[in-house]
Parts: structure tokens; C-alpha cells; sequence
């Protein structure tokens, strides 16, 4: 079975489809601290268990000419928005995040002499725990 | 089926340069004839392809484009006009008129850069004089 290379992505947010549009999705990283929750005399080490997790990300789209402000709204800064991923699509059986984000930061755009393709970098961050996880082995019903 | 973007570019910049009265009349091609009395406009391809920019189809071509004359004065007008015909003319650097690229793509950049300037020899003390520009040309799908 081949490692998987495709980028037939599938992107939603608010309801609206962004995976024509879409250059880069990067991170869908998730994080989470630890606590130390050793206890007792005589531990020779601690014990640590994890505290909550929390995911964040980065979406690259194009400006395409006559249907930016279709779709730009959707990554202005703020939200919360619910963002629907699906690396292979949404296809039935194939892996899923769904969850409510925060855009944090709208930027990226630039403009230049030598007309390279022009797009713009979304960070977010999490704003609801997933309603479904990538991770945790989700996929599309 | 879909025609290939090297077509729908090589037809669009020849229509653009043979639509008016220049000094290579009718003579724009890829492979200049035998027949062709100088001046006359040469394109060859460079570089280029599908760029994978976006995940719709998408490609970019860098063509050399030149004037071929016996006369540098000639050729160096001709590329002139060269530029006027072709930089800037796509339909996102909104010329008056761009190039038209056909029902399957839309070109939309064309930016002219470097410069050809070669001086051919081909008998004793005359040479062919070859003036022109390299054209970056952004393609996308209709």
C-alpha cells in the first residue's frame, strides 16, 4: 500500500467549500501539557499525566480573481468558524477532522513586480475540542 | 477534450502578432521557412509546463521571441514593437485588448525580461541580426 502524496484535499468552513482554493494545509497540530502528578515517599521518578490538548494549524489559499470575496470572509480573523478537513476528500472512510476554530492571524498576502501567484496564510487555533479527530482515527460516514 | 496550453499560447501570441501591419508581415512561426524574405518573427519555447501553483490546471511558458533581419536598426525596431504587441497584454495586467488564449485557458500574464541580442554571421562581413525578449506567460483554466 503506497504512502499517501495526494493533494485532493477537502476543506470546509462555515458551510463553505475552500478545497478548490487551497495551496498549503499545514500543521493540524496537536498539542498537550503535562502535570506532574508523582505522589508518595521513595518515587525514584516522576509520574506525569497530560493536561488538555488543543490543536492549531495553517491554511494557505489563492486569490482567485472574481471569487475572493466569496470566500475570504470565512478565514477573517476571529470566529469561532467550523472547519470540516479531509486529506483524501470526503470520501466515506477516509480520515475526518471536524471542529469549531479560531482564525488568529490573516496574512501573507503579497503582491509583486515579477506577478508571482498571489495567496494568504491563515493561522488558527483551536476554539471547541474536535467533534471529530483525525487522530483519534475519525472518518467521513 | 481540452486543447493544450502550448497551442492555445503559441496561437494567441502569433494572432496578436500578425493582426496588424508590421514589418514581418505575415511571417511568425516557430520554425521560419526557407521561403521567408527577412524581416521575420521567430518563437521557440524555453521552459515551462504545468506550474502546480493551484490544484487546477495551471502552467507557465517562457518563450523567446525575436526579430531576424539583415539590418540591426531593423531588428532592434522590430523588437520594439515586440514588446508593445506582448508585455503586459494578459488578461490580469489589464491591456486595452489581451491576449486571447481560447475557449480552455485564459493567459493570464505576459511579462517581458531579458533581452536577445545575437549577431549571426553568414558570409563574409554580413550578418542576420536577432532582437527580441524572453515572455514569461501564466496560464489558467478557463
Amino acid at each position: 500500500m503506497p504512502g499517501f502524496n495526494g493533494n485532493n484535499g477537502y476543506l470546509v468552513i462555515e458551510g463553505t467549500d475552500l478545497s478548490g482554493f487551497i495551496t498549503e494545509v499545514t500543521g493540524l497540530e496537536a498539542e498537550v501539557g503535562v502535570e506532574d502528578v508523582t505522589a508518595g515517599f521513595g518515587a525514584d521518578g516522576v509520574s506525569q499525566r497530560p493536561k488538555l490538548e488543543k490543536r492549531k494549524g495553517k491554511i494557505i489559499i489563492a486569490y482567485f480573481e472574481g471569487r475572493i470575496p466569496t470566500y475570504i470572509p470565512k478565514l477573517k480573523v476571529g470566529g469561532p468558524y467550523n472547519m470540516v478537513y479531509g486529506p483524501e476528500g470526503a470520501v466515506s472512510g477516509k480520515p475526518k477532522h471536524q471542529q469549531d476554530i479560531l482564525v488568529s492571524k490573516l496574512g501573507g498576502m503579497k503582491q509583486t513586480v515579477d506577478k508571482s501567484l498571489i495567496v494568504f496564510e491563515a493561522d488558527w487555533e483551536q476554539a471547541d475540542q474536535p467533534t471529530a479527530d483525525m487522530h483519534a482515527g475519525a472518518v467521513f460516514a | 477534450m481540452t486543447e493544450h496550453p502550448y497551442i492555445a499560447l503559441c496561437r494567441a501570441v502569433k494572432t496578436r502578432l500578425t493582426a496588424a501591419s508590421e514589418i514581418w508581415g505575415q511571417q511568425v512561426g516557430e520554425v521560419p521557412l526557407a521561403t521567408w524574405p527577412k524581416p521575420y518573427v521567430q518563437m521557440y519555447y524555453i521552459a515551462g509546463g504545468e506550474s502546480n501553483n493551484i490544484i487546477a490546471q495551471d502552467a507557465d511558458y517562457d518563450l523567446g521571441i525575436k526579430v531576424v533581419s539583415e539590418d540591426m536598426e531593423e531588428s532592434l525596431i522590430g523588437a520594439a514593437r515586440l514588446t508593445a504587441l506582448l508585455n503586459d497584454q494578459g488578461v490580469q495586467d489589464r491591456p486595452t485588448t489581451y491576449l486571447y488564449g481560447g475557449s480552455d485557458w485564459e493567459i493570464c500574464t505576459a511579462t517581458q525580461g531579458r533581452a536577445i541580442h545575437i549577431v549571426e554571421p553568414f558570409a563574409q562581413s554580413q550578418f542576420f541580426y536577432h532582437d527580441g525578449h524572453v515572455f514569461s506567460f501564466v496560464l489558467g483554466r478557463v
